[in-house]
């Protein structure tokens, strides 16, 4: 995964008084075409007590450039914002600065701990596990760009509904496996065979490194590409589906085509106003929901067919 | 756990296009939020809005988790369907890209008066007269 060179931009952020807050961004938004953030003063109290935005200070605007930005570009911005009439708005001057994509990518795992999900424990690539239990199924995770760290809800409650129902000898799919976090733990807790694929190439690299940083690469096959390319795997005991309601309801036939009589589908990645459309098209699909698991706005919905 | 606010940080963004890239990446990958977490969450929140800018507002806190709430589309949006164009105008002491009526700029500010952090509807008027003026939009008396 580090073959890839990083992509280099450049930050423009802008200090602007409340009154025209909107029209700058939207300048921003106009000139960069890549969105913009808006961050307001605000007064932090202590735990759990909230914060008060300042209405009268300054906001700062972040908008980015692909690539270095050279001094004409950049007076390009100012003369923008003079014939919008913005100029006086802004407080201070227009701050440069060029970044990479690992300045910002790699920032979160700093804060990216040790999660225990039943008898299932995640643990982050670059952390040591030291209180092994006999019973742990312990999984290492370096989720890169892709999704699944086992810190989102939606994640944590597949990883449930898995050890759950898992017996020696499945066969496995996990549809959209990000990281592959969901199919490493399928493998780890003694699944036959277990296919995993993606549609995007940077979660098969980041689930391929996962498999073999656990030593896993043997039981796990892993694809680009979706539903179609499980169909001459035959058919399986358990098919993850980790991902959302659109799609969900879009491969409910062709899951159900690649399950066995009997077997689970685990569908994760729903939010609650979506949860009786997708089990509705689940249903029709030959899928009942046999169980819901609930984290905050999103369900895991354990079915069988 | 009692958690202490770190940053609120608003994106604009348009729905169902989070992606690490920037602006999402570097807004949020400073504080040290999960940026796929991010991603993963907004675009299945604003799926059905697709199309349109969905500012999210993420509270950061000091642990490094993180809520967001979707607000209103930008006022510069809600203006150009108010005036009935495509885009603004950039030169706004040039060129008029449209006009809307002092009804309709009083509709826009109610509508966005609880994301303004506005005190009043006056002042909350005032700030969105202001955006349309930078976009070459007059407001008819």
């Amino acid at each position: 995964m580090t073959a890839k060179p990083l992509s280099l931009w450049t930050e423009a952020s802008i200090r602007v008084r409340p009154s025209a807050v909107e029209a700058v961004a939207e300048l921003l938004q106009e000139i960069t075409r890549v969105g913009v953030t808006i961050e307001p003063q605000i007064d932090a109290f202590g735990p759990d007590e909230g914060y008060l935005l300042d209405t009268n200070a300054p906001s700062t605007l972040r908008s980015y450039f692909y690539g270095t930005v050279p001094p004409a570009r950049r007076a390009a911005l100012r003369r923008a914002l003079r014939a919008a009439g913005l100029v006086e708005a802004v407080v201070g001057r227009v701050a440069w600065r060029t970044m990479q994509e690992e300045d910002w990518a790699e920032a979160w795992k700093e804060h990216y701990e040790i999660e225990h999900i039943g008898r299932v424990v995640i643990r982050p690539a670059w952390l040591e596990y030291k209180d092994r239990q006999p019973d742990d199924v312990v999984i290492s995770i370096d989720p890169g760009m892709a999704f699944g760290t086992g810190q989102h809800a939606t994640t944590r409650m597949c990883l449930q509904a898995l050890q759950e129902l898992i017996k020696p000898g499945d066969f496995v799919l996990d549809l959209g496996t990000g990281s592959g976090i969901l199919a490493l733990t399928a493998a780890s807790m003694g699944a036959g065979n277990v296919l995993a694929v993606d549609t995007e190439e940077q979660a098969v690299a980041a689930a391929r490194f996962n498999a073999a940083g656990n030593n896993l690469l043997g039981q796990i096959a892993i694809a680009h590409g979706s539903i179609e390319s499980a169909t001459i795997f035959g058919a399986f005991d358990i098919i993850l589906a980790n991902i959302n309601a659109a799609t969900l309801s879009s491969l409910a036939p062709k899951i159900a085509g690649v399950l066995k009589p009997g077997g689970h589908l685990i569908a994760g990645g729903i939010i609650e106003e979506r949860r009786l459309g997708v089990t509705a098209d689940l249903g029709l699909a030959g899928l009942q929901v046999e169980r819901k698991l609930e984290e905050g706005d999103w369900r895991t919905l354990v079915c069988r067919k | 756990m009692a958690k202490k606010v770190r940053a609120v940080v608003r994106i604009q963004l348009g729905a169902g296009k989070a992606t690490p890239a920037p602006p999402v990446g570097p807004a949020l990958g400073q504080h040290a939020i999960n940026i796929m977490q991010f991603c993963k969450e907004y675009n299945e929140k604003t799926a059905s809005q697709a199309g349109q800018i969905v500012p999210a507002e993420v509270t950061v806190f000091e642990d490094r988790s993180f809520t967001f709430v979707l607000k209103t589309p930008p006022a510069s949006d809600m203006l150009r369907k108010a005036a009935g164009i495509d885009k603004g105008s950039r030169a706004q002491k040039r060129e008029k890209a449209g006009s809307i009526s002092r009804d309709q700029l009083r509709e826009i500010a109610t509508a966005k008066m609880r994301d303004l952090n506005a005190a009043d509807i006056e002042s909350a008027e005032s700030m969105i007269e202001g955006s349309a003026r930078s976009m070459g939009i007059e407001v008819r008396n």
